[in-house]
């Protein structure tokens, strides 16, 4: 389902005597390069999608691209790597080696078209007011969670070894999940972090833990159907989970840190 | 909530239990990279397995099945195929090289082989760690990560070593791969140094191995293999090759063969180190170069009596010594060794300069000579030969030193790269012969003498000043600096008076020379000379004015041309007599004692209060002489001959022909001191070419009963005729008693410096220890002379007693005080 993104933010409309960052002169270019085949010699196939890429733009960035196409394996010779993931999530890792960044947009998901929080896609502070748009070929919605989609992307960024990548989703995955905790989203959430992260990635699992007990008690309240968003039934299904809470929670009890404790009454 | 209803993309559920499935077709992959068909493999696929692996948190797990796939790998294919294609040669005989030929080839033969079996394991066996852990790349990290484990790739390196290198070969032999490795490598290295030809590329293929195999998984660089295996051995079988190297090439060579192999080893054992072993030996296998080769047999070889550092210095050999330098300076800064060498050959060349100088002084018997002078006579010819002789002998002293200085210099910078220590060694060399020759001040300064007056001539202005400067480099050798200048004022003297010098440009650029070489205080008197000289050319001219306009214009009128010297800058003992008697003024003719008369009148109008006393024995005298042949002809001639052999001759214009005067009238009339007048009749009278008078009888001395005649039949090809006096003129090599002279006034006035120089520091100390006193005043004198330290005591005594100095009393150590 590939997608045209329409940009009309940046560069090209400056004024001309405003002479363009050379820096951003090299990202213009490179981000003219996304998803045309035009010098492409690595093509990507992902189900039934295929992205025709560039290996001197992924392979440095990735030390996966780069293995795959130096070693002296299949996708060496035939120029073809195979990927078993989503193909939006394929997309939009390529759009971040791309453009630096990704976007993550619903137009049909009013949360999104929020005006404190227009997208989870922050440009430039000038470009505030430009309008991203993401608009698939068959019509249908991008039908799916914003904040799981950012979980994924970590994943996938630490599998393919793109550092700046995992580091951005990093970034939108602490300010999704702020938002979003509740009884239907942060028990997904947290299943997502700690299945799809190695233990000794501590990137989001940190996260997930520091967030969980900053908000304890927003946490444990139940809604208005009987849910709390953090249930017994979650501290049980995923261990490791409830081994960090316990153990961050009793270095926030030792004396010797000299902090106040939150109150668990 | 809208999001509610949507589906989400579920992340992949932990694999349970699956582990097994995944490692065998990880597994079957992995061989098959092994077996080199990775390129029908999915990088992606294996990718994913491992990741998934690890994910589950089986990490650990696929960590130590690898592991044991790669030892399997290792031990049953690896080690095995290797083991067969060593062959029993390498593993029976295991003494290097020195067996027939054929045997040699087989070994080699069978070394490159197994040489080429191991570099071929072990490049495969990296390539293939590399894709495996490409493969494992997510496993890597994670391992690393918890467990502080190596990485899979060291593993399989230490794997490599253990399971392939170090493990024994076969059940029944505890040889391991690695001891043959070793064994072939070391073989071949001595073949090529007994100048065989070997396979270089493949040894470093294989040392590469080494270099890259570590003892420990953390990888120290002093754990690799190639350090704690093969260089200990290496070294160890280099140094018995040196060692009897060495031996072999002492007795077969000579010196500069021996130092030719000796740097082409050292060479060769860099190059190979380049590149056929390690740059890691370099500095190992040089050092066993440097002790086996060099320091143990180094002096020998300088010392070799027939081909040594002596022979090379004798005939130049520029390259060989240079060689020798080189192989020195590896072993010892200070060159010691080679500088001793250096400095022996030097001091003997000097010692037979000195000698030859003296072999040409002792032939005049010194007893005759000491008989001869005074008022004794001098036996005119025979007498002044002997003693140019030993001028041209000083002179040649000079030359022969400056020769050496000129070679050994040029040695120095083409083959001892003008090294600083050797320089000093060099030097005090020199400055130790020279100054064992006690006469050293006396003959530079005739060698500057001769050259002043002759040896200049048609030299252009760089020849004068090179000249000149070597002169002066010499001086720098000079202790006595003092006595050369006692001797080089009275040379000089005699050169200003007589107008000798061939060039006053010369003689002052000699001066500022020595300005800059001794010193400001060193030239003071002789520039004075200078300067007398130029204040008595304006004198002359006045006088000659202040005669004209006197309107005195007696046309045979003597002109006076005169030198005023301040007594105290000028030498006055050579122009007084020798036996010190207070000498009486000798009578000068009426026209003389006139002109002199009213000079002293003009001179002492200008400066009252002056003394001006007459010195004859210095002066020249220009005279127009008539004589009528017997053959009737008339000849005329211009005699220019010494003020004392004009008043002589003057005294001939009252004889009538045919008469004569006899030795005792002369006297009588002229109160000329014996001494002079005997040299100056003999000039006039004796020497074959310059007879104006005639003696009677014709002998060659000059008795008291002489009589002497005018000689009308004087003859000389030329109009002018320059009639020197016997032994007087030249500046020529001091008789014995002279010398004892010189040394007695040297003495004294070395004293009178001590005292001085005493004085000085005690004035600006007020107090000071005895031994402070002795090296201040040493180091003081020092640029002029080298005081005996006897003399300095004997002085501050003598200041003690004239109440300068008091001794300090219940002073420990002893001090002096100064009395103001």
């Amino acid at each position: 389902m590939p997608k045209k993104i329409k940009r009309k933010y940046g560069l090209f409309n400056f004024p001309p005597d405003l002479k363009p960052d050379p820096g951003d002169e090299l990202v213009d270019a490179l981000t003219g390069l996304f998803q045309k085949p035009k010098y492409s010699d690595l093509t990507i196939i992902c189900g039934s999608h295929t992205f025709k890429v560039h290996r001197c733009i992924v392979c440095p960035r990735s030390d996966f691209f780069a293995r795959a196409c130096d070693g002296k394996f299949k996708e060496a010779s035939s120029g073809i790597v195979e990927l078993h993931e989503q193909p939006l999530l394929v997309e939009k890792m390529l759009e971040y080696l791309y453009t630096l960044d990704y976007t993550v947009c619903d137009q049909l998901n009013p949360v999104t078209e929020d005006s404190t929080k227009p997208c989870p896609i922050q440009p430039k502070p000038a470009d505030t007011d430009d309008n991203l748009t993401i608009v698939t070929t068959d019509g249908a919605s991008s039908d799916y969670d914003t904040l799981s989609f950012h979980i994924l992307m970590y994943s996938l960024a630490d599998r393919l070894f793109i550092r700046g990548l995992k580091a951005l989703a990093k970034v939108n995955v602490v300010r999704e999940l702020e938002q979003r905790l509740n009884a239907e989203c942060f028990p997904s959430a947290v299943t997502d972090i700690y299945n799809s992260t190695p233990p000794h990635d501590r990137g989001l699992r940190d996260i997930a833990v520091d967030t969980t007990l900053s908000h304890l008690a927003e946490l444990r309240r139940k809604d208005e159907s009987g849910q709390a968003a953090l249930p017994n039934s979650l501290l049980k299904q995923i261990p490791d989970y409830t081994y960090d809470l316990s153990v961050s929670m009793i270095n926030k009890r030792t004396p010797e840190w000299g902090f106040s404790a939150l109150d668990f009454s | 909530m809208a999001m509610r209803a949507r589906h989400k993309i579920r992340a992949p559920r932990k694999a349970l239990d699956d582990f097994d499935t995944s490692w065998s077709t990880l597994a079957a992959s992995l061989r098959e990279i092994h077996t080199k068909n990775a390129s029908s493999l999915s990088f992606e696929e294996l990718y994913r397995n491992a990741y998934k692996l690890v994910i589950s948190s089986r990490g650990n797990d696929l960590y130590e099945c690898v592991k044991d796939l790669e030892r399997e790998w290792l031990e049953n294919v690896v080690r095995v195929r290797l083991a067969a294609s060593v062959s029993p040669s390498l593993l029976l005989d295991r003494t290097p090289a020195d067996t027939l030929d054929q045997s040699n080839n087989e070994r080699r033969a069978a070394g490159e082989r197994i040489l080429a079996a191991i570099k071929e394991a072990w490049e495969d066996h990296q390539l293939c760690m590399g894709m495996i852990t490409d493969v494992l790349m997510y496993m890597d990290r994670v391992i690393c990560a918890d467990h502080h484990k190596p990485s899979i790739y060291v593993a399989s390196m230490c794997l490599f070593r253990d399971c392939v290198l170090r493990a024994p070969m076969r059940p029944d032999s505890d040889v391991s791969l690695l001891d043959v490795l070793k064994s072939a490598v070391l073989f071949m290295i001595n073949l090529e140094r007994t100048g065989h030809i070997i396979d270089r590329q493949l040894i470093r293929r294989c040392i590469y191995m080494l270099e890259g195999l570590y003892e420990t998984a953390t990888e120290e660089e002093s754990a690799k293999l190639y350090l704690t295996v093969f260089q200990p051995m290496f070294i160890e079988t280099s140094r018995d090759f040196y060692r009897a190297e060495g031996e072999r090439l002492l007795q077969l060579a000579d010196a500069a063969t021996f130092c030719r192999s000796a740097s082409s080893r050292i060479a060769e054992e860099g190059e190979r180190c380049r590149f056929t072993l390690s740059p890691l030996s370099e500095r190992g296998i040089q050092g066993v170069i440097d002790t086996e080769l060099i320091e143990k047999r180094i002096a020998d070889v300088i010392g070799l009596a027939e081909n040594g550092v002596k022979h090379m210095l004798d005939h130049d050999r520029v390259g060989d010594l240079a060689n020798v330098y080189v192989l020195v300076a590896r072993i010892d800064k200070t060159k010691t060794t080679l500088t001793l060498a250096v400095q022996r050959r030097i001091t003997e060349l000097g010692d037979e300069i000195n000698a030859t100088a003296k072999t040409f002084s002792h032939p005049t018997p010194t007893p005759k000579l000491n008989e001869s002078h005074g008022p004794g006579k001098k036996k005119g010819d025979d007498k002044d030969k002997p003693v140019n002789q030993q001028t041209v002998a000083a002179v040649k002293w000079v030359d022969d030193i400056l020769n050496l200085k000129r070679r050994i210099d040029d040695i120095w910078k083409r083959a001892f790269e003008s090294d600083q220590g050797m320089q000093t060694s060099i030097t005090n060399s020199f400055s130790e012969f020279i100054n064992s020759n006690a006469r050293s001040s006396e003959y530079l300064s005739l060698f500057f003498d001769e050259n002043l007056k002759k040896g200049l001539k048609g030299k252009t202005d760089s020849e004068v000043d090179a000249l000149l400067e070597n002169g002066i480099t010499l001086l720098r050798y000079v202790k006595d600096k003092d006595l050369f200048e006692t001797y080089y004022k009275k040379h000089l003297s005699r050169r200003l008076l007589m107008k000798r010098s061939v060039s006053m440009d010369a003689e002052r650029q000699m001066i500022s020379k020595m300005k800059m070489e001794v010193g400001n205080q060193f030239t003071q008197r002789l520039e004075a000379m200078f300067k007398d000289m130029a204040v008595s050319d304006d004198l002359s001219a006045s006088y000659r004015d202040y005669v004209y306009r006197m309107g005195d214009q007696d046309p045979k009128r003597v002109e006076l041309e005169i030198s005023v010297l301040t007594s105290t800058m000028w030498p006055m003992e050579i122009m007084s007599s020798k036996d010190g008697t207070a000498q009486l003024p000798c009578l000068y003719p009426k026209e003389i004692e006139t002109v002199k008369q009213s000079f002293e009148k003009f001179y002492l109008n200008k400066h009252s209060g002056r003394k001006l006393s007459w010195q004859p024995s210095m002066g020249t005298a220009d005279i127009r002489a008539v004589f009528r042949r017997s053959d009737g002809k008339i000849a005329r001639h211009e005699l220019n001959v010494s003020t004392y052999a004009m008043i002589i001759l003057l005294l001939f214009n009252d004889v009538p022909i045919g008469e004569s005067l006899s030795f005792e009238e002369i006297r009588t009339r002229t109160l000329i001191p014996d001494h002079d007048l005997i040299r100056n009749l003999q000039s006039l009278a004796v020497a074959p070419k310059t007879r104006v008078l005639r003696k009677d009888p014709t002998s060659k001395d000059v008795k008291p009963t002489d009589q002497f005649f005018y000689n009308q039949d004087f003859q000389s090809m030329f109009t002018k005729v320059r009639i020197g006096v016997v032994s007087s003129a030249g500046n020529k090599i001091e008789t014995q008693s002279e010398r004892k002279e010189t040394e007695k006034k040297m003495n004294d006035e070395r004293g009178g410096s001590i005292e001085a120089a005493i004085v000085r520091v005690m004035k600006q100390r007020k107090k000071l220890v005895h031994s402070q006193l002795i090296t201040e005043v040493l180091t003081q004198l020092a640029s002029r002379f080298v005081p005996d330290v006897n003399m300095i005591k004997k002085r501050i005594e003598s200041l003690i007693d004239r109440e300068y100095l008091e001794r300090i009393s219940d002073s420990d150590p002893p001090a002096y005080g100064y009395v103001a």
